[in-house]
């Protein structure tokens, strides 16, 4: 398949190129060349050694083993690196334990306290009858009882009265507390030397 | 012999046994929350206390530290550890307040406590900050605050130290102490003792049911007005040059220092009233009392 345009042209143009003769350094070169391969083809052949085949063998089998455990290797590797990632994981797990329940720790702290039973018995209603016994006077009295000095003593123990509730009510929401209950005891003598002077008023 | 001592030896016993059975245990769980706030100079440091032990004093920072420690005591720990959640620690921050405070909040399903509760704060504030407290049951005590303090409280002790500025302080059944309280000084106290110990300044007290005590420094000088009813009033090692003096009780005794100027105006049975005049700048003392006796020691 000739696809040049110009054929006749092209022809005439390469015939007219200058013609060089190689230098004859080159003629050597190719005709030694060629006298090696004639020499080489004319050598005797002779079969290898059997230890020639073994040895090749065992660099061979050797060269197998080494890619075989190439492969083994890098899995070790992978497992280790699973391994120590596991390790970390754990070990972070532990500290975010430990943490946790330290801060629960720290959320409250424990201690113990004694203390003598007898202080937080409820023994302070016990004026009920004293109460009873003015009413019932001021009943039969009833100008004694309308007397301002002892009006005066009556607003005195309503006060002390509300202030006991009060406290009462406090020992009710907070638990029985020793300085409640030493604040009650005041308001109960405060009460008490009120109530004698009452009785002491209309009798 | 051993015999003779034996009933002696029973009886102490029974009665070392007694004590020894009459002792509780109690468990103590504590809740504690720390705070701290940049303080502006026109904040006041709000706390409303329940049955609660304040603490407030001042340092050199410019901010409020607070350490709220909620705590419930019972013999069985697991009842202190649910009962300490009732109890709820308040702290709130506005332009013009800081409040902290506690509260006893029972949420629905939540059992009635049975543990004793109580709450402590401790709070680090500027010695120029204001202070409001309020508080029922407890006890409150303030050190070297230099700005307005003003405490309204029930059956709460009071403890003032070094304190100064316009104080005023309203106490129902709780006991007051005030040491190097220095200022206009206010206070309302029914049934609870007062004791001012070196005041300074200006001090007007309306007392019912208690007994006022004045302790005063020779270098601290102070006016002071009280008006009490059932109170009794009494000054210790009094500087009497010190003072003009103007004592008045309806129905109780004024027990005056031997070799004094003091001057009985009027002296009934009813009533008594006794001056002593001095010249110069000195203070003011004027007590009025009703069923209360003024005393010197």
């Amino acid at each position: 398949m000739n696809q040049e345009t110009n054929p006749i042209i092209l022809k005439k143009t390469v015939t007219q190129l200058p013609i060089y003769e190689p230098p004859n350094e080159v003629w050597s070169v190719i005709a030694n060349e060629l006298d090696l391969q004639k020499k080489l083809q004319t050598l005797p052949n002779h079969p290898p050694k059997e230890f020639v085949w073994e040895t090749i063998e065992m660099n061979l089998a050797k060269s197998a083993s080494r890619t075989q455990s190439s492969g083994s290797t890098q899995r070790i590797f992978l497992v280790k690196r699973l391994g120590i990632a596991a390790s970390i994981l754990f070990m972070l797990g532990i500290s975010w334990w430990i943490m946790t329940d330290a801060f629960t720790q720290n959320k409250f702290q424990y201690t113990q306290e004694t203390i003598n039973a007898q202080l937080l018995v409820a023994d302070w209603d016990e004026d009920g009858e004293a109460l009873t016994q003015i009413k019932a006077i001021c009943e039969v009295k009833n100008y004694a009882c309308t007397a301002p000095e002892f009006q005066q003593l009556e607003q005195e123990l309503n006060e002390l009265n509300e202030a006991k509730s009060d406290l009462k009510q406090a020992i009710d929401d907070f638990g029985k507390d020793t300085q409640l209950i030493a604040k009650l005891s005041e308001v109960e003598l405060e009460r008490t030397v009120v109530l004698k002077k009452m009785i002491a008023n209309i009798l | 012999m051993i015999k003779k001592y034996s009933h002696l030896i029973l009886l102490q016993l029974i009665v070392v046994t007694g004590i020894i059975a009459q002792k509780t245990t109690l468990q103590v769980v504590t809740q504690t929350i720390q705070k701290e706030w940049a303080w502006q100079l026109d904040q006041t440091l709000v706390i409303s206390g329940e049955n609660a032990i304040i603490k407030v004093e001042a340092w050199d920072k410019n901010s409020i530290q607070t350490t709220t420690e909620l705590i419930a005591k019972h013999p069985d720990k697991k009842i202190a550890e649910r009962d300490v959640q009732a109890q709820k620690a308040i702290a709130k921050t506005t332009k013009r307040t800081i409040l902290i405070g506690n509260q006893l909040v029972l949420e629905q399903g939540m059992e009635k406590p049975e543990s004793n509760l109580k709450a402590k704060f401790t709070i680090y504030a500027p010695k120029n900050c204001a202070l409001r407290i309020k508080n029922r049951f407890g006890s409150i005590e303030v050190i070297g605050i230099k700005n307005t303090v003003e405490i309204n409280s029930q059956f709460t002790k009071l403890n003032l130290k070094e304190v100064k500025g316009k104080v005023e302080l309203s106490s129902n059944f709780g006991d007051i102490i005030g040491e190097q309280l220095t200022g206009e000084v206010k206070i309302n106290a029914n049934r609870s003792d007062i004791l001012l110990d070196q005041p300074s300044g200006n001090f007007v007290i309306a007392a019912k049911y208690g007994t006022v005590t004045i302790l005063e420094d020779k270098n601290r000088q102070f006016d002071l007005d009280i008006k009490g009813k059932k109170t009794n009033v009494i000054f210790i090692e009094p500087i009497l040059f010190a003072h003009n003096f103007r004592l008045a009780t309806e129905f109780g005794e004024i027990t005056l220092p031997l070799n004094t100027a003091f001057k009985f105006i009027e002296n009934s049975q009813q009533r008594k009233e006794a001056i002593l005049n001095r010249k110069g700048n000195a203070s003011h003392i004027s007590v009025a009392l009703s069923f209360g006796d003024i005393t010197f020691q």
